[in-house]
């Protein structure tokens, strides 16, 4: 994401094209004289403020809401090769590449929409989406509809957060992955522990 | 930025833009380790360390310029100023009258030698000039040098001019501040005695004042509001005709720095002698009665004359020409324009200057033009005419960086000279297939530098079908070539090929390397950045193919294995330099053997490389004083 920063602070990026921005970093880890090993799914938005419009693009099961007034009206698109098993970027170690899951950032999936004041936008890691369902997500982030104060930003977040990690740890809650489980034929229950980020965001055009 | 009245500030400003560069370590296009990792505002300062985010020059030492391959400079026999080795220009938004410059160095410091400021390209003035600092601690530092006091002019270009060559290793800037005054003082001086100070600046008193060093930016406005005050400029003016001071008002900045070469060049025209009065007092007499208008070199062989004025830079041997008009003959001779090293002054050549020189130049065989004429200072036509006229005998001919090069001017060069048997034209971006064509006709050419240029394969093949003498073919850079196939092509038709640079070329992987291994002669390969894939058996066959094989650069070949190292020290029995840069799965048992098998190693790099640590690093360079070991460096907290 470093070199996504540096790639946006730089200004050469496109803003309606962040499938590019994912492309490039990508690329870019290899001009690193380190050899750089890892795999990651993405997700990068972008708003675009004097036209009103956000663009995104997502690479495997992170992935973005959008909430107004108090329901979700736009949302990615999951990207899994089967149930667990989100599309991602990786550098796997020389000679395995057979054995290792690697997506193209060019396989990213895109989605550009116009946006309006005091939409509220949420971007986070499957830890989120995995753990809380959407009715929980809604209602922490109608809690901060209209606000730009960021104090109160940053505790709606840290409260979404809080939450899915209390839930993924929590064996007996029927979490939306064990219901995913379920529909995928896999007897399971309680919550999933996972990485958990969330940025969240109020949009003022 | 601090307003001081309705037309004055200082400004502080970061580089905008980067116009031009003679190298860098990363690749066009990417964000890593190159040029245009130096706009803007400091992002890696106070840290220290290799970092991808800063502009990372490409080479280090001498371990580019000591090798059998590396181009011998054109003779020049007393540069004004030491060679550089790399330079890059950087461009700012406003124009200033410079006070200051602060290089924010963040790896291995020390490497700026001279610092020229110019307004859109033209004159160019010199800053500062200093010696490489090889002994500087290893950290990062704002290097601030002082600037020449005579030196106001606006400028909106800097250029930086690197020396690399005490380094230990690679060396690399975060940034450039230029610190400077957008308006000179409004007041006219109110004295009679105008030449000297019709030029007095604010910038010319902030120096006086010891401003420019100062640090904050609240001193540098006290003192330059000290300035404006009336009373205070009154004082100043009156303190200089005290002290008579003198202004320079030559055009050309470099005449003090030329004095001493002048006292040196009456020097040399004394005549000398064991019976040195005697011999003074007859030839006296002689003068006396014959009265020549030579002076004493009348008396002087021709050819002792001519050995005299070899010895004088270009400079001097145009300045003897100004003073009689036996000497203007003298100094006219084509025998001391065999060969001629412009790149030494670059900063003053002009169109006049070829034309000037192309009365001389019939004998010349070496041209070195590289950096010159940026920004329009040469274009095209005066270079062909040029060629058209000098360049019959030319063998040698360096372009490196001479942007005003383009396919007209390779039509002539390839028509023209016949002989011509080296070729560099590094970085000259106007030339296309139609211009590459045309050196198909350069039949005896050994020595052929295409980098970072727009060569496609197709012209290159063509190129290598028609040049059997190659011996030095440079690509470094060309990311736009299929290196298997451009290895294939050398394999058949350039076998006398002794060195190949590649570096972060694409697509050479052990299919190319199988190619080389057929050319028994590469002493001298530069691969680095540019394998892919697995490669045990090409290197092995290569290392079995090329018996002489000395530099071998395999930086971030992330497939080397143990094996290959096993087989480099089994049979790569002659290398001198090695590396290895960047590599996960290579051990220190198996460096530690090539150690052992390769006595003449005097480079390794192993920087980056995970499993070799800096304890490992310690014992080997105990072990084996006489191999320059790079790597094992602390674990570098941020990776991008």
């Amino acid at each position: 994401m470093r070199v996504s920063e540096r790639i946006v602070k730089g200004g050469c990026y496109s803003p309606s094209q962040p499938a590019a921005i994912i492309a490039r970093a990508y690329y870019e880890l290899l001009e690193n004289k380190t050899h750089i090993l890892g795999s990651s799914t993405a997700c990068v938005v972008v708003l675009q403020g004097d036209m009103g419009h956000l663009y995104s693009a997502n690479i495997g099961d992170s992935g973005f809401v959008v909430v107004r007034n108090g329901s979700v009206v736009h949302r990615s698109q999951e990207q899994q090769h089967y149930f667990n098993t989100p599309f991602q970027l990786s550098l796997p170690p020389p000679g395995t590449n057979a054995q290792v899951l690697s997506d193209r950032p060019e396989s990213a999936e895109t989605l550009d929409f116009p946006v309006k004041e005091g939409d509220l936008l949420m971007v986070a890691t499957d830890g989120v989406f995995d753990n809380l369902p959407d009715a929980t997500i809604v209602r922490e982030m109608n809690k901060v509809q209209g606000s730009t104060d960021l104090l109160l930003l940053q505790q709606a977040a840290n409260s979404i957060a809080q939450q899915a990690r209390r839930l993924a740890f929590d064996e007996d809650y029927m979490s939306p992955f064990a219901r995913n489980a379920r529909e995928n034929g896999i007897n399971a229950i309680g919550g999933k522990p996972d990485d958990i980020t969330v940025v969240l965001a109020t949009i003022t055009v | 930025m601090a307003r001081l009245s309705s037309n004055q500030c200082v400004l502080e400003q970061y580089v905008r833009e980067v116009t031009d560069f003679s190298s860098q370590y990363g690749s066009d296009g990417s964000i890593s380790y190159v040029a245009n990792n130096i706009i803007g505002k400091h992002t890696l300062y106070p840290e220290y360390g290799d970092f991808s985010a800063a502009y990372c020059l490409r080479s280090y030492g001498q371990w580019w310029t000591n090798c059998d391959s590396s181009p011998q400079p054109v003779q020049d026999p007393r540069p004004l100023l030491s060679p550089s080795m790399d330079f890059i220009d950087l461009k700012y938004e406003h124009s200033v009258y410079p006070i200051r410059v602060d290089l924010y160095e963040t790896y291995h410091p020390g490497a700026v030698v001279r610092m020229w400021g110019s307004l859109e390209g033209k004159n160019w003035s010199l800053l500062w000039r200093g010696e490489p600092q090889t002994e500087v601690k290893g950290e990062s530092r704002i290097f601030s040098p002082p600037i020449h006091q005579s030196h106001h002019k606006l400028i909106n270009i800097l250029r930086i001019e690197f020396n690399q060559g005490g380094h230990s290793y690679y060396s690399a800037l975060d940034a450039v501040l230029l610190v400077g005054s957008t308006h000179t003082s409004s007041k006219p001086p109110t004295t009679t005695s105008s030449s000297s100070f019709h030029d007095l600046s604010i910038t010319a008193s902030v120096m006086r004042l010891g401003l420019h060093s100062a640090k904050s930016e609240e001193d540098i406005v006290a003192g330059v509001q000290f300035l404006l005050d009336e009373e205070n400029l009154l004082k100043l003016i009156i303190v200089e005709e005290d002290d008579d001071y003198e202004e320079e008002e030559e055009e050309e900045e470099e005449e003090e720095l030329v004095r001493e070469e002048k006292e040196e060049d009456s020097r040399h025209s004394k005549i000398g002698g064991a019976t040195e009065e005697e011999g003074i007092k007859e030839i006296k007499a002689i003068l006396e009665e014959e009265g020549t208008s030579g002076g004493y070199f009348d008396l002087l062989p021709e050819e002792l004359i001519v050995h005299i004025l070899r010895q004088l830079d270009l400079r001097c041997v145009c300045r003897l020409a100004q003073t009689c008009h036996l000497l203007h003959k003298y100094a006219s001779d084509p025998v001391l324009y065999i060969n001629l090293n412009l790149k030494n002054w670059w900063w003053v050549v002009s169109n006049g200057t070829l034309e000037w020189l192309s009365g001389r130049c019939s004998l010349l065989q070496s041209l070195d033009l590289s950096w010159c004429g940026p920004y329009g200072a040469l274009d095209t036509e005066t270079f062909m005419e040029f060629i058209h006229t000098c360049g019959r005998q030319l063998t040698v001919l360096r372009l490196n960086n001479c942007h005003f090069i383009d396919n007209y001017c390779l039509y002539m060069i390839a028509n023209v000279c016949p002989n011509l048997q080296e070729l560099t034209m590094a970085n000259c971006s106007r030339v296309d297939h139609l211009g590459f064509g045309e050196l198909k006709k350069a039949r005896s050419l050994s020595r052929l530098d295409l980098s970072r240029t727009r060569i496609d394969f197709h012209t290159l093949q063509l190129l290598l079908q028609h040049a059997p003498n190659l011996h030095h073919l440079s690509l470094n850079n060309c990311t736009q070539l299929d290196l298997d196939e451009v290895a294939l092509t050398l394999a058949t038709f350039n076998h006398g090929l002794t060195s190949l640079a590649a570096w972060k070329a694409r697509g050479l992987t052990q299919r190319g390397l199988r190619a080389l291994a057929c050319i028994t002669t590469l002493t001298d390969l530069d691969l680095g950045w540019a394998l892919s894939g697995v490669v045990t058996e090409g290197l092995s066959e290569l290392v079995r193919g090329c018996r002489g094989l000395k530099r071998l650069y395999l930086s971030a070949l992330r497939t080397i294995t143990d094996h290959d190292l096993y087989i480099l020290a089994a049979q790569a029995s002659c290398l001198t330099q090695l590396d290895i840069m960047g590599t996960r799965n290579v051990t220190p048992e198996a460096v530690h053997r090539l150690l052992h098998s390769c006595p003449t190693l005097q480079l390794l790099d192993v920087s980056f490389c995970e499993q070799v640590h800096s304890n490992h690093i310690f014992q080997w360079r105990m072990q084996f004083p006489h191999v320059c070991i790079k790597g094992g460096l602390k674990h570098q907290v941020r990776i991008v």
